[in-house]
């Protein structure tokens, strides 16, 4: 079972020791790096098929679950653990390649940026939770900041205030918590949290979701996300899309679910503000990303509306939202992923992102104008890839929730994704007017973004070959008292 | 099996190819697919649970069968017509297009229809996408838009339909009929929706509009008859289409713009034949469905034929033709007369058993008067293109159009026989009625419009001749896509990188947030 904490502590142990092991084996660098990385995704494979068969609980120095740090990973950290590792395994291959400048730093800080997510995805501390939850964020505003250019600085400037603020809002939940429950564990926070009067939950629901939801990005509190994506390497925004709102995703629902139960979701409210939240959230960005002329400002409010697609299903709080939820995202994960690393192949060879200069890269760089219009027709919802599977069920969950309205709108915000991004696309493939015979697409590149483009199309069938793990996603989420029992061990 | 997969395999194996090899290879997939689907039993085939639903990915009954082959048969011609000017790209794209339009046939659930629907979509446009001819940029993405509203508006259908009935099974819809009408009114080229249609096919290289012109305005009508059949008010739509389709082609110079509002116009025909309801409408109109992708794609090689040997397409331009090109204006005035629905040839058929079908006089009276147009836009074209003769002959590259000859060829024969044995279509579709389709009261009802035609083709003689028109923009759909961009810059406009404003829209958010959540 000690295998769960390697699961943080390989890349925590990677991340501190990187600087001393470049000084004595400078040549090794690289190697040290694939390594490990290699085994903590063997490690994650490892874990993660163990839990999807029998959650797995955990405590750190044999303390009891009441004094001591436990980590839990159900079938639904499981599928989050899976898809983060996997894609940071990739990005970490591609940015091998890819970063120059700054190699220490960039992978000191994104092996960081690794711990601190699968730390949120696995504890069941709130405490520990917003810990590592600090983590991910200090990482990632320093790695929005490495490339040290104006843009970047301003971007990352605007990240550190209003993460800060999300930071603060978060602690006061948790402080709130702590006084009222006594405890910061939880399982237990969650048994004692029923007593808890009316008005002070709501308040702690407010700061949680206004604290996580400016991570992840919600349209008003979306503002900094495209200012830090406009100059950052594409391998930070590949991790900042696919992990970092992703995981402040998962702890809020998480928190939601245990904490507060689903019956409160629905009678407080929750239901109907998170649907129309959604809602506003992709309309906005889908117009939003349709005025933008450089790729990575695009993609960066492609993300933002898809995280209004996921918080939409997750809201229904029923088991085939959940599941729905939670496909898209991992869908959107490697779709995402696909998209920047492919744009990332057009920055290393052009030095530039705007869409107007990618003309005629179709024929120059072949592979990776493939990937992006995969992806790309994956993401608007287009069959036969895996965006359309994931899209069909979150509409079908929310229509059968007598939402007509707002299912009716993810069709609309199909199309609105469908006219920029094939924008994109019509640029990729016509004509070029300048020589570009220089431009080259190296294998250490290509392979990753291959990869994540052949996931696209594979992971549509992935409700036929993995039902069991979709079966089991809802399990310790919909019901509040199963992840209880199973972290208090009763 | 589904046939479709024929070419959606073939299409992976063309990929990694290369010329000869890849020719035949192209060449033996389609007759493979035309024995394939000739063979199919019909009935229900196989079923794939997914998600919680069943796929039901082969279902043969006579009409899909009886399209199939016509579609799997055109595929081969223009897989030969294209042989000299196809490269890689063409290839695959093309197969699978073909195998898309042919695999939507015979599926038997609303979702895998849709999948197919889409593919087509894609492939398509990636087909009229070409960088030989830069418009394409432009009519593509037009083109790609206007197809994701129907398909949006398809998937929200069935959605509707599935919710409500708890049944994917693709039958007549009960639910969500105004989204269904949308989607078709957009594949098969309503008039009002057709503006995607003739500046794509007018615009692509020849062999693409080959392809195109047969497949995705057929297979909205496919759908339609699927779906909507029996949708009285429809006939009148169609009807509407039928004439406006025609005028509008009157006026047109250019051959393939020409051709390709006649697309619209004969679909009027269909539509008008298949919401009538009655077994003998629907045949009527698939058998027309039928003609049509074999005349009008002989047509649309013709012109190709014209473009690659003299490099014009315009009617004002051209002339003469018949003296330099025999073979060519044999097929031409083959592919026209069976258009124009002269008895013994096929148009007579399908356009005779719809006039049996269609009860209403109204209706009746219409697609007489299609007849006519039909028939004096075809005179137009036979004459101006191969009998007129000009003062400055038209001059001949010496490219070598044999493949294309031969498969023009294939389809006129085809043609021809079913024009004098129509009792080797109809009996395949099981019609229980008895026509005489030789008697003299046919055959009359089958030249009177031509001769009408020939008249006013005399008088209005310099009306009818090709010359220039002033082109007007009568597109509506631009105005609507300017209005999202004005709602789009003003929402970026707000966006103006300000941290205090940034942190403004926080805070109210969570000031909202918390009074909402506290009052409710």
């Amino acid at each position: 079972m000690d295998r769960v904490i390697w699961l943080i502590i390989l890349p925590l142990l990677t991340a501190f020791s990187l600087g001393l092991l470049k000084l004595y084996f400078k040549r090794y660098f690289n190697y040290i790096i694939i390594i490990s990385s290699t085994v903590h995704i063997i490690l994650a494979f490892v874990v993660a098929n163990q839990a999807i068969k029998e959650p797995i609980v955990y405590n750190l120095g044999n303390w009891s679950p009441l004094l001591g740090i436990t980590l839990v990973i159900d079938s639904f950290s499981a599928l989050f653990l899976l898809a983060i590792v996997t894609l940071a395994y990739l990005v970490t291959i591609y940015a091998i390649k890819f970063i120059k400048r700054d190699k220490l730093k960039y992978h000191t800080l994104s092996l960081l940026l690794l711990t601190g997510a699968i730390g949120i995805v696995i504890t069941g501390d709130l405490f520990n939770l917003y810990v590592f939850f600090e983590i991910v964020s200090i990482s990632s505003y320093a790695l929005a900041a490495i490339n040290k250019d104006k843009e970047s600085f301003e971007g990352a400037f605007k990240y550190l205030i209003l993460g800060s603020i999300s930071g603060i809002l978060i602690l006061l939940a948790i402080i709130l918590i702590y006084q009222s429950t006594g405890t910061l564990n939880l399982a237990q926070a969650a048994v004692k949290f029923k007593e808890v009067p009316r008005n002070l939950k709501v308040t702690i629901l407010t700061f949680y979701l206004i604290g996580f939801a400016s991570k992840f990005a919600l349209v008003p509190l979306h503002s900094y996300l495209a200012d830090v994506y406009s100059k950052a390497s594409v391998t930070f925004t590949a991790l900042s899309s696919g992990i970092v709102l992703k995981t402040s995703l998962y702890a809020l629902i998480r928190i939601v679910y245990i904490l507060f139960g689903v019956e409160f979701i629905i009678d407080s409210g929750l239901q109907d503000i998170l649907i129309y939240w959604g809602t506003l959230t992709f309309i906005a960005a889908h117009l939003l990303a349709y005025q933008q002329n450089s790729l990575r400002r695009l993609l960066g409010y492609s993300s933002i509306a898809h995280m209004g697609y996921i918080i939409m299903a997750f809201a229904l709080a029923n088991k085939g939202g959940i599941i729905a939820g939670s496909y898209h995202l991992t869908n959107h994960i490697v779709m995402k992923g696909a998209l920047f690393l492919a744009t990332g192949i057009f920055i290393y060879n052009l030095k530039d992102d705007q869409i107007s200069k990618l003309k005629g890269i179709g024929k120059t760089l072949p592979y990776s104008s493939l990937i992006f219009t995969i992806a790309a027709l994956a993401i608007i919802g287009l069959p036969p890839f895996n965006g359309f599977v994931s899209k069909w069920l979150i509409i079908k969950q929310v229509l059968e929730a007598n939402y007509s309205i707002p299912a009716f709108l993810i069709l609309i915000g199909s199309l609105l994704s469908l006219i920029y991004y094939l924008r994109v696309i019509k640029e990729l493939y016509s004509k070029a007017n300048d020589d570009k015979s220089l431009v080259k697409e190296p294998l250490i590149l290509k392979l990753p973004a291959l990869t994540l483009g052949l996931f696209c199309l594979l992971l549509s069938l992935l409700p036929s070959f993995a039902p069991k793990l979709l079966e089991t996603l809802p399990e310790f989420l919909i019901k509040q008292n199963n992840y209880i029992n199973l972290l208090l061990r009763r | 099996m589904n046939p479709g997969i024929i070419y959606l395999l073939g299409a992976g194996v063309l990929f990694f190819t290369k010329d000869k090899l890849r020719q035949s290879i192209a060449i033996a997939l389609s007759i493979i697919a035309i024995i394939a689907i000739y063979t199919l039993p019909v009935s229900q085939g196989l079923t794939i649970p997914f998600l919680d639903f069943n796929l039901i990915l082969l279902k043969v009954d006579k009409i899909s069968k009886l399209i199939g082959l016509a579609f799997a048969f055109f595929g081969l011609c223009s897989t030969i017509y294209a042989s000299k000017l196809a490269d890689r790209k063409y290839y695959t794209l093309s197969q699978l297009y073909i195998g898309s339009s042919i695999a939507i046939l015979f599926v038997g659930d609303f979702f895998s229809f849709y999948i197919c629907w889409e593919l087509m979509t894609i492939s398509s446009y990636f087909l009229i996408f070409n960088n030989e001819q830069p418009i394409t940029k432009q009519t593509s993405y037009y083109y790609f838009i206007m197809q994701m509203v129907g398909a949006v508006s398809l998937l929200w259908g069935i959605l509707l339909q599935y919710t409500q009935t708890g049944s994917l099974e693709l039958t007549s819809i009960e639910y969500g009929l105004p989204f269904f009408l949308l989607a078709v009114g957009i594949k098969l080229a309503f008039i009002g929706l057709h503006t995607w249609l003739p500046q794509n096919y007018s615009n692509v290289p020849f062999h693409i509009s080959v392809l195109l012109s047969a497949y995705t305005t057929k297979v909205g009508v496919y759908a339609l008859y699927r779906l909507l059949s029996g949708t009285k008010l429809l006939g009148y739509a169609g009807i509407i289409t039928a004439i406006l389709g025609v005028l509008f082609a009157l006026k047109q110079t250019k051959v393939r713009k020409l051709l390709s509002y006649h697309i619209i116009s004969q679909i009027g025909y269909m539509i008008t034949a298949i919401s009538v309801g009655t077994a003998l409408g629907a045949s009527g109109g698939i058998v027309h469905l039928i003609n049509n992708v074999l005349y009008k794609g002989l047509l649309f090689m013709v012109i190709g034929v014209i473009i690659y040997r003299t490099g014009k397409e315009d009617l004002i331009e051209l002339g003469g033709l018949a003296k330099k090109l025999p073979l060519l204006t044999f097929y031409a005035i083959v592919a026209a007369l069976s258009i124009a629905g002269v008895p013994f040839f096929s148009g007579h058929i399908s356009k005779l058993v719809i006039k049996k079908a269609v009860h209403d006089q109204i209706l009746s009276w219409g697609l007489y008067l299609a007849g006519i147009g039909t028939s004096l836009s075809f005179l137009k074209v036979i004459y101006f293109a191969f009998f007129r003769e000009l003062d400055e002959e038209v001059e001949l590259n010496e490219r070598s159009d044999k493949a294309m000859l031969f498969s023009m060829g294939l389809i006129t024969s085809i043609l021809l026989l079913i024009g004098l044995k129509p009792h080797l279509l109809t009996d395949l579709l099981a019609l229980d009625i008895k026509l005489h389709y030789f008697s003299l009261k046919y055959i009359w009802k089958g030249v009177e419009p031509i001769i009408i035609a020939i008249i006013i083709f005399k008088v209005a003689h310099d009306l009818i001749a090709p010359h220039h028109h002033q082109a007007r923009n009568m597109d509506i759909y631009p105005l609507l896509a300017r209005g999202i961009n004005y709602l789009s810059k003003a929402l970026s406009y707000i966006h103006n990188g300000d941290l205090g404003r940034y942190l403004l829209w926080v805070i109210s958010t969570l000031l909202i947030l918390w009074i909402k959540l506290l009052s409710a």
